[in-house]
């Protein structure tokens, strides 16, 4: 298997993952799906940057978060707008308002937060795969990690680093 | 893990790929190419141009890509994040506007680009406001691309005096209660200079974006009747000595001269909720008249947002 038959079948099986990844910057669909596809494309040009098939997810996680980041930056102020009708789409059926809800916790963190936790909790990425992702070090992530539970009001249990 | 992450997670997980991006991840990876390079041959301003083009499937992701490396230069307008507040305000629903959203400028010899980006914003159907905002993007990208690969390719080329000038820019052409025009322009300089203008007629009463058909949907030959208007209005101006349009009698130029308006043709609605017909330079004569207008005379049609209210 060539590297972009490598990717090719990453991408079947990990499709929603990155999707969910950029929707959770950009909160909106039609602008998740251009970061999703805009990261293939970077993927397939810089395919030679990947060096080893188990890199795969943190190196394409990497691309997404790097262009999900520039596009907030360039869209910073077009995300102003809630997307309730469409997060109802979304997540049918989690009207529970009493609970903390995705669509919070994707609103109010800063990215910095959301990246690492999102990459823990949901992804289950060991702190040096989150590292390898964020391009930072170890304790960075783990600073944020922790600053992010505080914010997210969490009972801090042991994270069982890995 | 804590209870609260797991449900959290649990509600992650329920966000799914559309189908329609499973669709264009599979297009992308099926029509890149295997091979990096192909030898092509292009027109590039005139000249032919032989070389090794590095991947051809490249260029129709050229302006993704290109927006992705191009630096944008910061450029909200100061009262923007205000505007925005109110619009999401119950009741401010209605404060539509064009704000500048992104400014991207590069000057380089004598190669330059300026490209302004506007928005709308306000808008209660926002689906339509996304619409329209993504289309002026994904113009202003386009522009961009282009300017990019003219700039690499006057650079590869060596061709130090080349002149090449892209702009992108707009214009509100009328903004009152019932009306929003946005006039987007592109205009690129290179030998002789080229432009396009889009109008975007947003009816801000029925939310709608207006188009010719369904404003002349009571006058079932406005095609014909139109374009009479704007030939009588052709031969008066010529009379006048203040502009020269082809005469479609004549015998050698005859053949390119304007002889209908097409179904959907570039037009605007003015501040009297006038029609305004509106060419391309050289669509209906010499490129000196720029891009002509014509005004349509209120009896024949006068804006209403009766007309197009549903």
């Amino acid at each position: 298997m060539n590297k972009k038959q490598l990717l090719e079948s990453f991408l079947y099986e990990n499709l929603d993952r990155a999707y969910r990844l950029a929707y959770s910057y950009t909160r909106e669909s039609a602008s998740a799906e251009d970061v999703v596809s805009d990261s293939i494309v970077k993927a397939l040009s810089g395919i030679e940057t990947l060096q080893k098939p188990e890199m795969i997810k943190s190196w394409f996680f990497r691309i997404v978060v790097n262009t999900a980041l520039s596009w907030l930056r360039k869209e910073r102020r077009l995300v102003y707008f809630e997307y309730p009708e469409e997060m109802e789409k979304i997540l049918p059926g989690k009207e529970d308002s009493s609970d903390l809800m995705i669509t919070e916790f994707l609103e109010k963190l800063e990215p910095k937060y959301k990246t690492v936790l999102i990459l823990r909790f949901f992804e289950d990425m060991s702190l040096q795969e989150i590292a390898d992702v964020t391009g930072e070090k170890i304790n960075t992530v783990k600073t944020r990690l922790y600053r992010g539970l505080k914010l997210l009001r969490v009972e801090m249990e042991e994270t069982n680093e890995r | 893990m804590n209870d609260k992450l797991s449900r959290l997670k649990e509600q992650y997980e329920e966000i799914q790929a559309p189908d329609s991006l499973r669709e264009k991840s599979r297009k992308i990876l099926e029509e890149w190419p295997e091979e990096t390079g192909k030898t092509m041959t292009v027109r590039k301003n005139g000249a032919w141009k032989t070389g090794v083009r590095k991947i051809s499937a490249w260029q129709r992701w050229a302006s993704i890509a290109a927006v992705a490396v191009v630096a944008f230069l910061g450029g909200l307008n100061a009262s923007e994040s205000f505007a925005a507040t109110m619009a999401s305000l119950p009741g401010m629903e209605g404060l539509v506007r064009v704000l500048t959203f992104d400014r991207y400028h590069v000057q380089k010899d004598n190669m330059e680009a300026d490209i302004v980006m506007p928005q709308i914003e306000g808008l209660a159907d926002q689906e339509l406001q996304d619409m329209i905002n993504a289309e002026i993007r994904k113009d202003a990208e386009s522009v961009i691309a282009q300017f990019e690969e003219d700039k690499q390719y006057v650079e590869e080329a060596g061709f130090d005096d080349a002149h090449i000038g892209w702009e992108f820019n707009y214009n509100v052409k009328t903004d009152d209660d019932e009306l929003l025009v946005l006039e987007t322009y592109f205009y690129n300089v290179a030998g002789s200079s080229h432009s396009v203008h889009k109008f975007y007629n947003v009816d801000k009463v029925n939310q709608r974006l207006l188009t010719l058909p369904e404003l002349l949907k009571d006058r079932p030959d406005y095609v014909n009747e139109l374009s009479e208007v704007i030939l009588d209005e052709m031969a008066r101006r010529n009379e006048a000595g203040d502009s020269y349009y082809i005469d479609p009698e004549d015998e050698f130029t005859g053949e390119f001269a304007f002889r209908q308006i097409e179904p959907d043709q570039s037009f605007y609605i003015d501040g009297e909720g006038r029609l305004v017909i509106c060419f391309e330079p050289y669509e209906v004569g010499p490129g000196y008249l720029g891009s002509p207008e014509f005004v349509i005379p209120q009896d024949y049609f006068c804006f209403s947002v009766d007309l197009t209210s549903p």
